[in-house]
């Protein structure tokens, strides 16, 4: 089932008009050289989607401003902007009415003036809790069992508020090495992709919350039948040192040196893991669509990434399992993102590289800085975070337009 | 320019380690007929400390040849692939500073997983990790587990179950640390060891 056209709203007509003519001038203008990198994308959080005015004045803006592609959040936390068979519907969209299907609105708007749509769907981010989702087929109502378990042996059903702050969590995340999760997260990713036609599925929150969590007793279990050695929970305090590197002393640094090689073993299992839950989903996707675009928004840092959160991006590079990356390289400067860039490019082969833009978090002029610091860079396009920090600093899209329509200089 | 200065003497210091005496330097300690030189101080360190600082450094090398020849006379040892995997888990986690294939690095994570091998099979199968000596642990030192721990017993029994986990690794930690310290001191009148600094 592919959205249906329906008649075009007053602010699209407009907008559409006015593109046309603008296009149509370009066309008479001598052909100035684009400045690179040549993809201009927006992520659209789910606040974007309550209505359909908010997403014909995200479309309107985004074609005004020449942005070829938005990524839009339609799997927040284990909830749907689409019509699903197995994710419960957004509270959120509670008063729309009962037609009123965010991802296919975005779709049919977005055609007419020939953006891209990705499905963003949020992967392990579950729900914020403390409590309980109220939508009884809520995934965490259905599988409690699949959240994760904290080093302290605790779920993170049981953690207050309080302590998931003090723990560096956001909220409850399904444990990525729960045998059933993959598969299950492959066929609501798949039925994304076979309903709607979308351009692309992009995947997010796909990691453990931090180091800190990962310690049910299956996973556990799971892992020494896999690698043997110690059981990890005894790694669950241990900090990898960043001296791993000089000879370990004295009979503090030697046990500490077991622990880490212990650690380093553990570290890679985890990321396989998560590398499982990729793998599957592109699979699934792949066999709905061959022709969409599959990518991720992994942490800016792939050792941090790897370590901390269990995102082994690189190998996921390697292995072929994305056409586009888009790291989340909010805090960096041009020189250190264009360095990033030229890294990657040696490991990456055929998939793209969108670099990720802070536009939440810096003055409005900085992506556009950022974009003209990257046009001598490997990079396929840049991609800004969020739309509503471009509503919210609105010269943020017209100078980052100045950026891309300047002539490149001699 | 921190980095760059650690990065540089890390270098430094493995090259120090490939090249033998006199870049060497100074001999600081030999255990059974090997020599531990400032070199292998400098790879520890990334700089040559003076005073107590060195000698608890020498202290600490002679240590870890101690270990390593017990894990020896267990004809325990490293393969090339134990230690190209090592290797490989290490850049995965940390993308070291220099190239992972050099010798002496090479050399030096055969020993570690020489080591950490006699450790699995001859120290950590000693410790015994029971819950009322993870319970004697905690109770003995709350203050390394929260800011303000109960006064009394009872309360403190009770929060034990939160912090369970994290008194099993310190408490595993510190057993492995005093039976490794044990087995040295047995070891270390045969390995005829000699330490040359004040």
């Amino acid at each position: 089932m592919r959205p249906e056209a329906k008649p075009l709203p007053v602010t699209l007509r407009a907008a559409l008009a006015t593109l046309l003519l603008a296009a149509a001038a370009r066309a008479e203008e001598p052909s100035a050289a684009a400045p690179p990198p040549p993809v201009r994308a927006l992520w659209v959080t789910t606040e974007t989607l309550y209505n359909r005015g908010e997403i014909e004045r995200l479309v309107a803006t985004a074609a005004a401003y020449d942005v070829d592609a938005l990524f839009v959040q339609v799997r927040r936390a284990g909830d749907a902007y689409y019509r699903s068979e197995t994710e419960p519907r957004s509270r959120k969209l509670e008063g729309q009415p009962e037609d009123f299907d965010p991802l296919a609105e975005t779709i049919v708007c977005a055609r007419l003036f020939g953006l891209e749509v990705h499905a963003w769907l949020n992967v392990n981010y579950l729900w914020p809790g403390p409590e309980m989702p109220p939508a009884a087929n809520h995934l965490a109502n259905r599988h409690a069992e699949w959240i994760t378990v904290g080093r302290d042996g605790r779920r993170l059903t049981r953690y207050t508020k309080r302590e998931m702050a003090a723990a560096d969590t956001e909220g409850w995340y399904v444990d990525p090495a729960v045998k059933g999760f993959a598969p299950y997260f492959a066929s609501v990713a798949a039925e994304v992709v076979r309903k709607y036609g979308v351009d692309g599925l992009h995947l997010d929150f796909i990691r453990y919350p931090n180091y800190r969590f990962g310690y049910g007793k299956g996973a556990r279990g799971t892992y020494l039948r896999e690698r043997g050695g110690q059981d990890p929970i005894l790694l669950g305090y241990h900090k990898l040192g960043d001296e791993f590197y000089r000879p370990a002393v004295g009979y503090g640094g030697l046990v500490n040196r077991w622990l880490d090689l212990q650690a380093l073993e553990w570290l890679d299992w985890r990321a396989d893991q998560v590398t499982n839950v990729v793998a599957a989903t592109r699979a699934a996707v792949k066999e709905a669509d061959p022709e969409v675009q599959f990518s991720a928004a992994p942490w800016a840092n792939p050792e941090h990434a790897y370590r901390y959160v269990g995102q082994d991006w690189l190998g996921w590079y390697d292995r072929g399992l994305v056409d586009v990356m888009c790291p989340m390289t909010y805090w960096g400067e041009a020189p250190k993102l264009a360095s990033l860039a030229r890294r990657l490019a040696r490991r990456r082969g055929e998939a793209r590289l969108y670099m990720g833009v802070g536009a939440f978090n810096h003055g409005p002029f900085y992506p556009a800085e950022i974009a003209a610091g990257l046009a001598q860079a490997p990079v396929d396009g840049v991609i800004l975070f969020d739309y509503g920090s471009c509503w919210r600093q609105p010269e943020i899209l017209p100078a980052l337009a100045e950026t891309y329509a300047a002539p490149e200089s001699p | 320019m921190k980095n760059v200065t650690t990065t540089s003497l890390l270098l430094l210091a493995a090259a120090a380690a490939l090249v033998p005496s006199p870049a060497a330097g100074r001999t600081l300690a030999v255990v059974g007929g090997k020599a531990l030189t400032e070199a292998d101080v400098l790879a520890v360190h990334g700089y040559l400390p003076q005073g107590p600082e060195l000698r608890e450094t020498v202290e600490g090398l002679v240590q870890r040849e101690i270990v390593l020849a017990l894990a020896r006379g267990k004809a325990l040892g490293a393969s090339a692939g134990e230690i190209d995997r090592a290797a490989a888990l290490a850049v995965k986690a940390f993308r070291p500073p220099f190239p992972t294939n050099s010798e002496g690095y090479r050399r030096r994570l055969g020993e570690e997983i020489t080591i950490a091998k006699y450790l699995d099979r001859y120290v950590y199968p000693r410790v015994a990790v029971t819950e009322e000596a993870l319970r004697a642990y905690f109770a003995a030192r709350p203050g390394e587990f929260m800011k303000r721990p109960p006064r009394d017993r009872e309360a403190l029994g009770k929060l034990f179950p939160r912090y369970r986990n994290e008194v099993l690794y310190l408490y595993v930690k510190a057993e492995m640390r005093r039976l490794l310290a044990e087995a040295v001191r047995e070891a270390r009148p045969s390995l005829n060891v000699e330490i040359y600094v004040d």
